[in-house]
């Protein structure tokens, strides 16, 4: 009865009495115990009784990626120098979510530290793609993606830096939003690229997206790079009759698989349909991007992880894994004298260009229309055969994230593997509402191709 | 991606020290035509022209973002919390290693 039910659903639910908010809880418990050992979506579950219901949320649960920190839950980042990290506070969005009434039912697994996108270089093992449990649910977010693609949790949180909330949400077949910079909070999310870094939902509908958006958004005094423009009732927003006009760049649609291809042609037809307007625009080459990205983000990074001493809190250094010693390294040599002009500052000039670049163009357009990856789910373990082939697998994502701006990836249909594929939509600053409003006049036309039914009626209980 | 750069197993050796990070024989081979391959893709952002292009630290176009005169923090740990983590805890506080004899 409960099965595949949205977040705004089960409130209904609870709100009218039909079901209680323990019934749902011990629902999902009981579903993570039947699936998760074939998933390893979940590291560690919240069996702490949280007995404050919000009515925002009225104890509904979540998954919740395992960088954010919770108070006297574990946290490990997926990395074994935190494998026994309990953290004394909590995380600004994971405190708004407990404020609202949420249950975080668990901790979910990804690359460590958030390097990857594949779950697949986390230290407690890959998760499995709900949809074919030999491939990879994306990443760095992929367990909070696999539990909610399976129903183990009818929404969830995870964090992007670039491209790791819109990629595993195409290959697990969900919504997965990527708010502007600064529009959530980082304060107690282990921190990867500071610059860049952006929480943000993983959901089963449009409505639920906006909905945790609306409640994890806004300035926090403990993020300095936090947003004081007020936050916007997206729920409201998304549901008003909007059209907008839809960019097309070439660059974005180069090397795409031939059924991701078709799937995205047919997608910017029924925006048509839908009284959309379209239009041409020339972007920078995202194969800049992909370096800039590499840059700057291995900067911050081996700045981010020279905290880790074992000394105050984790394990020692030796426990870095291979992935999170390659970016650090690199990092340390973009860094180091003699380099920095030529490739950090370079980096942080190109970065003006690719931020001027969007602005222009978002000047003759309302979106900018790509898919978060050219290929579906790949194999388990064909990432490690190319160290390089992740950021060249991200290169949509990742002039966006350099940018710092929104954006989706919504289900657009199966491959011929039965495997979901994902179309994203790029805005300009803070325009959530517009993204939402898109996303959901084309979820009311196409119902995502059923793509998520199917994928949530893969795991009946 | 056709030219093959490698960096030298000093280069490796010296990044490693400096970052302080212990490396396997293994690793440290790999990491010299990894880091390579690397460093060879990201020399296309010499196509550009930035001759007179500022750089971008941030893009939340904030500034000067302070706490008011007298703001308490809101983030103290108790001295539990602060060491509750800690492998080595002597008097209060974390213990160290001896670094000077």
């Amino acid at each position: 009865m409960l099965l595949g039910k949205t977040i705004t659903q089960l409130r209904s639910l609870i709100e009218k009495k039909e079901i209680t908010s323990k019934e749902v809880k011990e629902y999902f418990l009981k579903r993570i115990k039947k699936f998760n050992p074939a998933l390893n979506a979940f590291l560690t579950l919240n069996d702490v009784e949280d007995k404050s219901i919000g009515d925002r949320m009225l104890g509904i649960p979540l998954a919740v990626k395992d960088n954010f920190c919770t108070k006297n839950l574990r946290t490990t980042a997926s990395s074994k120098v935190l494998d026994n990290f309990i953290p004394p506070y909590e995380s600004t969005v994971t405190q708004k979510l407990k404020n609202a009434g949420a249950y975080i039912i668990g901790k979910t697994n990804m690359d460590a530290w958030a390097h990857g996108s594949s779950t697949e270089t986390s230290d407690y093992g890959p998760t499995k793609n709900p949809w074919d449990i030999t491939r990879s649910p994306g990443g760095s977010s992929g367990g909070t993606a696999a539990a909610v693609s399976a129903y183990l949790a009818p929404g969830g949180i995870g964090s992007e830096t670039a491209g790791s909330i819109r990629q595993p949400a195409s290959w697990s077949g969900i919504v997965g939003l990527k708010p502007t910079y600064g529009r959530v909070s980082r304060f107690g999310v282990i921190a990867m690229g500071s610059s860049l870094d952006c929480p943000g939902p993983l959901t089963l509908t449009i409505e639920d997206a906006a909905y945790l958006l609306s409640l994890i958004a806004g300035k926090d005094i403990q993020d300095a790079t936090s947003s004081p423009l007020p936050i916007e009732d997206y729920v409201t927003q998304m549901k008003k009759k909007k059209t907008y006009t839809i960019g097309i760049s070439d660059d974005y649609f180069e090397g795409l698989d031939t059924d991701v291809a078709k799937a995205l042609q047919n997608s910017i037809d029924i925006f048509k349909k839908l009284g959309f307007k379209t239009k041409k625009v020339k972007l920078l080459s995202p194969n800049y991007a992909i370096s800039v990205y590499t840059i700057i983000q291995r900067a911050e990074v081996m700045s981010n992880l020279a905290r880790y001493d074992g000394i105050r809190y984790g394990n020692e250094r030796t426990m870095f894994g291979t992935e999170a010693k390659r970016r650090v390294m690199l990092g340390t040599y973009t860094l180091s004298y003699g380099y920095y002009d030529a490739f950090y500052k370079k980096a942080q000039k190109v970065r003006t260009l690719i931020i001027e670049d969007f602005k222009r163009v978002f000047k003759d357009v309302d979106f900018i229309i790509g898919t978060p990856t050219p290929i579906t789910a790949l194999k388990l373990g064909e990432f490690s055969k190319y160290p390089f082939f992740g950021e060249l697998m991200d290169k949509f994502n990742e002039p966006g994230a350099m940018a710092g701006i929104p954006a989706i990836s919504v289900p657009v249909g199966l491959d011929r593997n039965n495997l979901p594929i994902g179309m994203q939509l790029m805005a300009n600053y803070f325009h959530e509402s517009d993204i939402l409003n898109a996303s959901y006049q084309f979820e009311k036309e196409t119902n995502f191709f059923d793509v998520i039914k199917k994928g949530v009626a893969r795991y009946r209980d | 991606m056709s030219k093959k750069t490698l960096l030298s197993k000093e280069e490796i050796l010296h990044l490693a020290k400096l970052a302080k990070l212990q490396l396997t024989d293994e690793e440290i081979v790999k990491y010299q035509s990894q880091l390579g391959e690397t460093i060879e893709y990201i020399k296309n952002l010499d196509e550009l022209d930035i001759t007179d292009i500022p750089a971008t630290n941030s893009v939340g176009n904030l500034e000067n973002v302070t706490y008011e005169d007298g703001a308490q923090s809101l983030n103290s740990l108790t001295e539990k919390e602060a060491l509750q983590n800690a492998k080595k805890v002597k008097n209060g506080e974390f213990a160290v290693t001896r670094i000077m004899e």
